[in-house]
């Protein structure tokens, strides 16, 4: 099982810049979004044929806090015009999404709110998403944010043999 | 040993009824639950909501919960949908279910409520409402909050169904809960996907959708465990399955993929056919874009024999994360009762799309149906839902 991380604190943009590149709707996504996407890049980089279409692979995303940090954000424009590009990202489960958008995957995608990081739960909830005969291997991603500039992001590529 | 995953007991809460005998009158008689804000502190009183007719106050009471305590209204629809599903269902507290509840806005009715210095989002966060539910009743052992837009009330089946087929749990009690907040009301206005007239889903004039609130709550557990305890299979959950659409963000793609997809899993988990469905209650939001693709991903997957296609949504407003299990609930009372609610707000059909029944209707024979829920972020998922003898 291929397991990554992003420290807290590390620049997001800076990372993604030497990382990626190429993937320009990044500076539109919300701190949740760039971390799980830049997880993913992490782990399924070196995949082979890698934006050939699969349904084989799902995304789970698991975090305390949601998409918080950007809940916020979005908040502070309703007082003027509510911001249409900040409220898309209010929603936990954009950041699969955008992971699924990235790299053409129409597997199983989901999204849960733990009460803490709890690795046993985590993957638990990853093994019943392997019941799907299709899945065969799943991005897991635990990435917390309460705020713009604090984290806690990890990622793990998990195939089903493995569980 | 029969691992059949039955629904024995079902609670449901929204603009068409506070408790399935109330919604039930409404779904045949076609009652819209759609008027101008009560109870949502919102300027735009010209737009038509799906409000669940009752204050916090009146349901606090109704809960037996004291006036003064703080109680999220997410939590509180939940509270009553619960109620109802675990008295149909018999006790079930000794066999520890597992709660698992979807809802994307929780607490932020609370929240919106304090000052912005004063918002606690660790006190408030969005699991909190699913966990002050929990405790309401006192006996969840796990309590999951699966959080994925408007299709989070029919991924808490799904996951459900799943743990009972493994043996992992002997029952769960699964569904969602939303309430209105200026949030979202917002939100989907900046989007401009809100119509301020009652929405008209499947229609050629229709120009989006409107917000509604509402919880509904299924007990799961395997036949033979109802059967060994003596309750009564109200119907089956016999299929799922989850795609993502992987177009855009808050868009569906043309042709429907995910919905597609989603909808043939559905099938497969349950070893039917396409020509086995007699009835799909859709997503259909009444946006433009959604009833084009979901549409085409039904035409897709039924060719010519579609069976009959209904949005309730013209009658309850988009509950949101809550509209998977609300629809799902209304799918068994369908089946139960032999009919077929109708769609409101539809008159005229587009180029391309399909033709849903406009009023509810007599259907004795429907043993299949699917329930579709579809959310941001491209997550569509498709319940399959069978009629108990």
């Amino acid at each position: 099982m291929k397991e990554v991380s992003i420290p807290c604190g590390v620049d997001l943009t800076q990372l993604y810049r030497q990382e990626v590149g190429d993937y320009p709707k990044f500076f539109k996504m919300d701190v949740l979004s760039r971390l799980g996407f830049l997880l993913t890049e992490r782990l399924v980089g070196s995949d082979e044929n890698r934006f050939q279409p699969r349904e084989d692979r799902a995304v789970l995303v698991f975090s305390r806090e949601g998409c918080v940090a950007n809940d916020r954000n979005y908040v502070a424009t309703m007082k003027d015009f509510p911001s249409p590009s900040l409220f898309v990202y209010t929603l936990p489960n954009i950041v699969a999404g955008e992971i699924a958008i990235r790299n053409k995957y129409a597997g199983e995608t989901s999204a849960f709110v733990l009460e803490k990081y709890d690795e046993k739960a985590i993957f638990e909830l990853v093994r019943q998403a392997f019941q799907d005969p299709v899945t065969q291997s799943a991005v897991v991603i635990w990435a917390d944010c309460p705020s713009d500039t604090e984290w806690d992001a990890r990622g793990w590529l998990v195939n089903r043999e493995e569980l | 040993m029969s691992q059949r995953v039955c629904i024995s007991g079902f609670g449901v809460v929204s603009a068409i009824g506070v408790g399935w005998g109330e919604t039930l009158l409404s779904l045949k008689e076609g009652r819209r639950g759609l008027a101008s804000a009560r109870y949502l502190p919102t300027v735009h009183k010209e737009l038509p909501l799906g409000e669940v007719k009752r204050s916090n106050e009146e349901m606090k009471a109704l809960l037996g919960i004291p006036e003064s305590q703080v109680v999220p209204r997410t939590s509180l629809l939940g509270m009553l949908a619960v109620q109802e599903a675990l008295e149909q269902a018999g006790d079930v507290s000794s066999f520890r279910p597992a709660f698992i509840s979807g809802t994307t806005v929780g607490c932020m009715d609370i929240t919106e409520q304090l000052p912005q210095d004063k918002r606690n989002h660790e006190e408030w966060d969005c699991g909190a409402s699913s966990q002050i539910i929990a405790n309401h009743f006192g006996f969840f052992s796990d309590v999951i909050t699966p959080s994925t837009a408007c299709s989070s009330a029919a991924n808490a089946l799904m996951l459900g169904a799943r743990l009972i087929r493994a043996g992992r749990c002997d029952v769960v009690v699964a569904g969602g809960s939303e309430c209105l907040t200026l949030l979202h009301l917002n939100g989907f206005r900046s989007l401009m996907i809100v119509d301020g007239e009652p929405c008209r889903p499947f229609d050629a004039t229709r120009a989006g959708l409107n917000l509604g609130e509402g919880a509904a709550y299924v007990v799961l557990e395997s036949e033979e465990h109802a059967l060994s305890r003596g309750a009564q299979p109200q119907a089956y959950l016999d299929g799922w399955g989850n795609a993502c659409d992987a177009h855009h963000q808050t868009a569906s793609s043309p042709d429907g993929e995910g919905a597609f997809l989603a909808m043939t899993q559905a099938l497969r988990v349950a070893g039917l056919q396409p020509a086995d469905i007699g009835y799909i209650n859709a997503h259909g939001t009444g946006t433009p874009n959604n009833d084009e693709s979901e549409s085409h991903a039904l035409q897709r997957l039924f060719g010519a024999q579609l069976p009959s296609v209904s949005s309730t949504k013209g009658l309850t407003g988009h509950t949101t994360s809550a509209s998977g299990s609300i629809e799902a609930v209304f799918c068994i009372l369908a089946l139960q009762n032999g009919f077929l609610p109708g769609n409101a707000g539809f008159t005229t059909p587009f180029e391309g799309g399909v033709v849903p029944i406009r009023e509810a209707v007599p259907a004795t024979g429907v043993q299949h149906v699917l329930c579709n829920a579809f959310g941001f972020g491209g997550n569509d998922t498709s319940l399959l839902i069978s009629k108990a003898q």
